[in-house]
C-alpha cells in the first residue's frame, strides 16, 4: 500500500534537475534548431523564426505524411484495441484447451524485432492488391500493436474482480448491460490508455512502415527518415517537434487515465 | 409443503474431471425456511451455490425453482440472487444505485425503483437519507453486509443465496448481524440458502440443515437431530467438542448396552432406535455432558485424573485421563467448585448422552 514518500534532499533535487536536463538534451536540441530559418540543420542557432513550420503546413507531401500516419493511427487501432482486449480479457476470465500456448503466441510479435515483420508482409503482400495500402501497414502495426495491449491488459485485470459480472448477471443484467453496467465503467481508464498506446505507437512507428508504404500512403516517421536521409531539410526538425508533441501529449494522458502504478507493473 | 427449491443428483467436476466439488448432491428447501448447508473449506459449498444460482453449469443433474427445471436456464433469468461472500458491491456506484441495480436490469420505472429501494434500505435499517449517496468504500463492514442483503432483497427472489457473507467480519459484529439476519429474513418470511463452516452459525440461521464434506451430503435434519444423533464420525466430531472412542458391545439387556472401551473400562448407555449390528462400534460423547465430582453422581462414572485445565472466561477446558490410552475432553462453566491440574476426580454422566454411531 502506500508508501510514505520522504521528503526530498537537496541532493536528490539536484540529481533529478541533472537527469532532467540530460534526459531533455535532445528534445530541446531539435526543438531549438527547429525554429532556426537556416536553409540547413546545425547547431546552434542562428536565429528564429517560424518559416519551416510555415513551410511545414504548406507543403502537401509533409500535409500527406502527417494525414497517412493519422489514418494508419486510427485503422491501427481499430483493429488492435478490441483484439488485444478481448485476448486479454479471455485469457484471464475462461479456461480453456492450449491457453498456455495461446498465451505464448499473443506475446510472440511483441518480441520479433519488427525489421522482421516488416520484411515478412512485404514478401506475404508485396504482389497482392493489398501492397502499399494504409490497411497493410495498420495490420503490421496491429501486430505487434494487439501483443502490447494483450501485455497492458493483462495488468489491468490482474486487479479486476471478475465478482462484479457475476454480481450483475446475478442481479438479472443480460451480457450487453453487465458490460455496459459493470466491465465498462471499472476498467474504463484500461480501455483509454489501450486506445491512446495504439495510437500512440503506430504514429511514430518507422521500421516496419518504410517497407510497406508507397509515395501515397507515406505516413510521417518514414517521410522524416528519408529526408533525414537524402537531404537533411531543415523541415525535419519541424516534423520531428510534431512526433514529439503527440507523443507527449498522449503520454500523458496516459498516465492521467492509468496511472504511472500501471506502467511500472508492465514494466515500462 | 411448498418446495422453493430443489437439486437433484447434482455433479460437478473441475480440472478435466480430477476434482469432483459436487458428487450426486440432493437437497431442497422448502418456502420460508432457511437451509444451511454447513461443512469445511473445499467441501463444495460455493460450488452448489453458483449452480443454483445459474453460474456454473452442473455436468449431470438438475435445479428446480419453484418447480420449474432451470438448469439451462443462464444465472440472469433466474429468480435468485446470491450474497456473495465478498459482498461484491459495485464500487463505482453509491448506496441507492447499488440496491436499485437489479431493478434497473429488469426495466423497472423509476418512480417504482426509488419506492421499492428506500423500502428495502429501511428493511435492514439504514435510513436511505443519509446513506443513499454514499459509495461502498464510504460504509463500515456492517453497513455493507446490509446493502448487499438489500440488494438481493429488493428483487423479492424465490430463494436468497448467502455464500459466507459475515465471514470477514470481526466476531463481534458477526454474532450481531446473524441475529438481525435471522430476524429480517423471518418478518419478511423469505426463503435462504445459507452455506457456511462456521457451526454456531449455522445452529443460530438454520431451520434445517446439512452438513456437506468432499462434495457429498452426508446428513440432513434440524440442527438438534444433527448434533444429537449424527450418523458418522465425522459429523459427531464437526459439531461441537466431541470424545470419540472404539467400543466392544459385551452385553445388552432391554435398551441398555454395555460397552467395553479397554480392558476393565465399561460404560452403559442407551439406544432408541434400531439395535447396533454389529459388536465393533464407534461412541461419541459431548464434552459439555460430562461433570467432574468427587462423589459418584450418577451411575456412569470412572475415576480419572485432571492433566489439564484451561480458563477460557465463561467456562473451564478440562483434559482428564482415565489411563494411559484414554483421556477425555470435559467442558464445564465457571461455576461452583473448580479442578486443577492433578486433582483425582470421577467423571460422571448419563447413559442417554452416549451415541452410538452407526459406521
Ligand atoms: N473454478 C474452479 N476450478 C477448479 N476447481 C474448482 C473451481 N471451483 C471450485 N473448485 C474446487 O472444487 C472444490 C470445492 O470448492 P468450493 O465449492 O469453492 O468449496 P467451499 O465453498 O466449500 O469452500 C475445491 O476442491 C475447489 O478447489
Ligand atoms: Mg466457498
Amino acid at each position: 500500500m502506500g508508501k510514505t514518500i520522504a521528503k526530498s534532499s537537496i541532493f536528490l533535487n539536484f540529481a533529478c534537475v541533472l537527469i532532467s536536463a540530460f534526459i531533455l538534451i535532445p528534445v530541446v536540441i531539435i526543438f531549438l534548431t527547429s525554429l532556426d530559418p537556416a536553409k540547413y540543420i546545425r547547431f546552434p542557432p542562428s536565429g528564429f523564426s517560424l518559416l519551416w513550420y510555415e513551410y511545414f503546413f504548406s507543403n502537401k507531401v509533409w500535409q500527406n505524411g502527417l494525414l497517412n500516419s493519422v489514418y494508419v493511427a486510427v485503422l491501427n487501432t481499430i483493429i488492435s484495441v478490441p483484439c488485444g482486449i478481448l485476448a486479454a480479457y479471455a485469457y484471464r476470465k475462461y479456461t480453456f484447451k492450449l491457453k498456455n500456448i495461446f498465451n505464448t503466441i499473443m506475446i510472440i510479435p511483441y518480441v520479433t524485432p519488427s525489421l522482421l515483420v516488416g520484411i515478412a508482409l512485404l514478401m506475404a503482400f508485396g504482389r497482392t492488391i493489398l501492397r502499399g495500402t494504409y490497411f497493410i501497414v495498420a495490420i503490421a502495426h496491429a501486430l505487434w500493436s494487439t501483443s502490447f495491449i494483450y501485455i497492458l491488459m493483462q495488468a489491468a485485470l490482474s486487479n479486476y474482480d471478475f465478482t462484479y459480472e457475476e454480481a450483475a448477471k446475478d442481479l438479472g443484467a443480460n451480457l450487453f448491460q453487465m458490460f455496459s453496467e459493470v466491465t465498462l465503467p471499472l476498467l474504463k481508464s484500461a480501455f483509454i490508455a489501450a486506445i491512446l498506446f495504439a495510437f500512440i505507437s503506430s504514429f511514430g512507428e518507422v521500421t516496419m512502415a518504410i517497407f510497406l508504404v508507397t509515395s501515397k500512403t507515406v505516413t510521417l516517421p518514414v517521410l522524416l527518415w528519408t529526408s533525414l536521409k537524402y537531404e537533411l531539410h531543415p523541415v525535419a526538425t519541424v516534423a520531428s517537434v510534431i512526433c514529439i508533441i503527440f507523443a507527449i501529449v498522449i503520454f500523458m494522458l496516459i498516465t492521467k487515465f492509468f496511472g504511472t502504478g500501471m506502467l511500472s507493473k508492465i514494466g515500462m | 409443503m411448498e418446495i422453493a427449491v430443489e437439486t437433484r443428483n447434482i455433479t460437478k467436476r473441475f480440472e478435466k474431471g480430477r476434482v469432483v466439488a459436487l458428487d450426486n448432491v440432493s437437497i431442497y428447501v422448502k418456502k420460508g425456511e432457511i437451509f444451511t448447508l454447513l461443512g469445511p473449506s473445499g467441501s463444495g459449498k460455493s460450488t452448489l451455490l453458483r449452480i443454483i444460482d445459474g453460474l456454473e453449469e452442473p455436468d449431470s443433474g438438475d435445479v428446480f425453482i419453484d418447480g420449474k427445471c432451470v438448469t439451462h436456464v443462464p444465472a440472469h433469468k433466474r429468480d435468485v440472487c446470491m450474497v456473495f461472500q465478498r459482498l461484491a458491491l459495485f464500487p463505482h456506484k453509491n448506496v441507492f444505485e447499488n440496491v436499485a441495480f437489479g431493478l434497473k436490469m429488469h426495466k423497472i420505472d423509476k418512480n417504482e425503483i426509488k419506492k421499492r429501494v428506500e423500502e428495502t434500505l429501511w428493511k435492514v435499517e439504514l435510513n436511505p437519507e443519509i446513506y443513499a449517496l454514499r459509495f461502498p468504500h464510504q460504509l463500515s463492514g456492517g453497513e455493507m453486509q446490509r446493502v448487499a442483503l438489500a440488494r438481493a432483497l429488493v428483487l423479492r427472489p424465490a430463494v436468497i443465496l448467502f455464500d459466507e457473507p459475515l465471514s470477514s467480519l470481526d466476531k463481534r459484529l458477526r454474532d450481531k448481524m446473524r441475529v438481525e439476519l435471522k430476524q429480517i429474513l423471518k418478518r419478511f418470511n423469505l426463503t435462504a440458502i445459507y452455506v457456511t463452516h462456521d457451526q454456531e452459525e449455522a445452529f443460530v440461521l438454520s431451520d434445517r440443515m446439512a452438513i456437506i464434506n468432499k462434495g457429498k451430503i452426508l446428513q440432513e435434519g434440524t440442527p438438534r437431530e444433527l448434533y444429537e444423533k449424527p450418523q458418522s464420525s465425522f459429523i459427531a466430531n464437526f459439531l461441537g467438542d466431541t470424545n470419540i472412542f472404539k467400543g466392544v458391545i459385551k452385553q445388552m439387556k432391554g435398551n441398555l448396552v454395555i460397552i467395553e472401551l479397554q480392558d476393565g473400562i465399561c460404560i452403559t448407555a442407551n439406544y432408541t432406535e434400531t439395535p447396533p449390528i454389529s459388536r465393533d462400534v464407534l461412541v461419541s460423547l459431548k464434552a459439555e455432558k460430562i461433570v467432574l465430582s468427587d462423589r459418584p453422581l450418577f451411575e456412569n462414572h470412572l475415576e480419572a485424573t485432571v492433566k489439564e485445565a484451561i480458563f477460557v472466561g465463561e467456562k473451564i477446558i478440562y483434559v482428564v485421563e482415565l489411563n494411559k490410552e484414554l483421556t477425555l475432553k470435559v467442558i464445564e462453566k465457571n461455576f461452583g467448585k473448580t479442578w486443577r491440574k492433578g486433582d483425582r476426580v470421577l467423571v460422571n454422566w448419563l447413559p442417554d448422552d452416549i451415541i452410538l454411531i452407526p459406521e
